[in-house]
């Protein structure tokens, strides 16, 4: 269930796997996504504790080690696979909406003179 | 404002507040409502006792509230559980600051209007908030179906013998216990009702990309017009009582204790957030509906009240002067003066009768008309079956209209009540009426009819 949950990724469970991809800290997560996105997406601590959560369940990511209160994480062999295929997904869909290059609009400004 | 850490928490000074507001964890918009109001007025909140929430004087200034529930919190947690550190951690690594926990509820609040949220993924908050509406609303949901299931059995007993279902009826106790039930299982299937639009709602709104739908206290003139019914639902049966209490002093008791519970509902229903004052508002309904029909008990009992059969002159004990239970040799000698109901005797506490003189022989056809027969209808009214009736017959209505079989066999009749008594049978003679009324368990039921075959046919 929790597997399906993750076929598509949402932009901030994206952001968090390629976070990941180095080992960092829990909390530094919503910086590194911050500066990976360059601004464009932030992550409530409320959402990176469920989503880290449930990464670690599914074994997309493992705790590496404790600094105090501090978890460490890194994205695992899984979380790889599931960002690559996320990535393959998107550019596909970049790929499929190539046809939006060529679209001059004519078609919706006749449909408007109509 | 000087900050200090006390064992219980942020004291920023001696200023303490402390508002009362239930309200359900599918509002938490409502509260967060609330907290940004009191923020404004000067006061922060920093903790809550059950419905309770404490509050200290701050600086006025609008901060941005979030309320949370996080699910590896307990109730038990003397202190936080390192699962609950971790996500506080989480949270005191941005600009918003731990407010309070109560269980597994947590509140957060950032001077940053503009900080991003909590949860940036509505549709866990959407799971988190569905998950705690059922942990609140299951227990109630499974303690009404085992009251039930009790009383049910219990109906079901009580059901499968007239005599029984009289008794039943007869009792206030176990009536309000059978309605406390019911309240019970009401709630409860209402919670899930409730929690169940929240979940399809929402489903279907995360389909069509509109976000989450949440209760909010914002719905303006409905929450006011919530507010003045309840008063007016609370006012009647506060008069009534009153009134009740004037009329019986062994009432008082009774009255001031449903009075009392009436204040407290009110008291919740009025401080309480929007849903849960529609959900108060139901139980102030039936509560006041309750209250209202014991008061109506209270009022009618021990007052002798008589009703005639059509063309006959009305005879009240009371305002002669007999009271029911007391003058009673004054009312025998009444009785033989006038020729009719002279051989009951003293077991009997209530009468009905009409002016018109008893003749000896009554009709042996129908010498006693049994309660199993007159098909109670199921009524809330008061404690009694007796004081069913009696409030019919208060609007004078004849017995033959509400039974026509007796019209039939030429019987006309009134009724009449009592105190803590049950109706044994109706002695009928055409052209007037008696109803015997008889205390619980003097007699025997065989004894007794024996007994009043044999003194009517004297």
């Amino acid at each position: 269930m929790a597997r399906e949950q993750f076929q598509t990724l949402t932009e901030p469970m994206y952001y968090i796997l390629l976070s990941l991809l180095s080992e960092v800290c829990g909390v530094d997560i919503m910086d590194r996504v911050h500066e990976l996105s360059r601004g464009r997406v932030s992550v409530g601590p409320g959402t990176l504790y469920t989503l880290l959560d449930k990464f670690v369940k599914v074994g997309m990511i493992e705790e590496t080690k404790m600094l105090g209160r501090k978890k460490h994480y890194v994205i695992t062999k899984e979380g790889v696979q599931a960002l690559k295929t996320e990535q393959e997904r998107l550019c596909i869909l970049l790929e499929d909406g190539q046809i939006l290059k060529d679209y001059q609009g004519e078609a919706m400004a006749e449909r408007e003179s109509v | 404002m000087k900050e200090k850490d006390t064992r219980f928490g942020k004291r920023f000074g001696g200023n303490t507040r402390r508002m009362f507001f239930p309200s359900s964890p599918l509002e938490v918009l409502a509260l967060e409502e609330r907290f940004q109001q009191m923020s404004v007025e000067g006061y922060l909140v920093t903790g809550a006792f059950g419905a309770f929430y404490t509050f200290q004087k701050v600086a006025p200034k609008k901060r941005k509230f979030y309320v949370d529930y996080f699910y590896k919190a307990s109730e038990l947690d003397t202190n936080p559980a390192p699962s609950t550190k971790d996500y506080l951690g989480y949270v005191e690594n941005t600009s918003w600051t731990h407010a309070f926990s109560k269980g597994k509820m947590q509140c957060f609040y950032t001077e940053d209007l503009e900080a991003p949220s909590i949860e940036t993924e509505e549709v866990f908050r959407f799971q988190s908030l569905r998950k705690a509406a059922l942990f609140q609303e299951v227990p109630m949901l499974l303690l009404g179906v085992l009251y039930a299931l009790l009383w049910g059995q219990q109906l079901r007993t009580v059901m499968s013998s007239a005599r029984l279902f009289a008794r039943f009826m007869s009792s206030w106790l176990f009536l309000g216990f059978f309605f406390v039930a019911l309240l019970f299982l009401l709630e409860g299937a209402l919670g899930i009702y409730r929690i169940l639009g929240f979940h399809i709602k929402n489903k279907r709104s995360f389909k069509t990309g509109e976000g989450m739908i949440l209760c909010s206290p914002e719905e303006g003139k409905r929450f006011i017009r919530l507010r003045q019914y309840g008063k007016g639902f609370l006012g009647v049966p506060i008069l009534w009582m009153f009134l009740s209490s004037m009329t019986n002093v062994v009432h008082v008791g009774y009255s001031v204790g449903m009075l009392l519970s009436l204040v407290i509902l009110y008291v919740v229903f009025s401080k309480s957030s929007y849903a849960t004052r529609k959900r108060n508002l139901f139980l102030l309904v039936m509560m006041s509906y309750l209250a209202l029909l014991f008061s109506t008990n209270f009022m009618t009992s021990h007052q002798g009240v008589e009703v005639l059969p059509e063309g006959g002159k009305p005879l009240s004990l009371t305002e002669m002067g007999y009271p029911l239970e007391e003058g009673m040799d004054e009312f025998m000698a009444l009785e033989k003066q006038k020729g009719f109901l002279a051989s009951l005797d003293y077991y009997y506490h209530a009468f009905v009768f009409s002016e018109w003189p008893l003749d000896a022989a009554l009709d042996d056809r129908l010498p006693f008309y049994e309660i199993g027969s007159f098909k109670p209808r199921m009524s809330f009214v008061g404690e009694q079956y007796v004081a069913m009736v009696l409030s019919e017959a208060q609007e004078v209505e004849p017995l033959h209209r509400r039974y026509p079989g007796l019209k039939e066999l030429g019987y006309d009749g009134f009724v009449l009540q009592g105190g803590f008594m049950e109706i044994h049978g109706v002695l009928m003679e055409k052209g007037g009426s008696i109803l015997l009324i008889r205390s619980h368990e003097l007699f025997p039921e065989d004894q007794l009819l024996t007994l009043l075959m044999q003194e009517s046919l004297d």
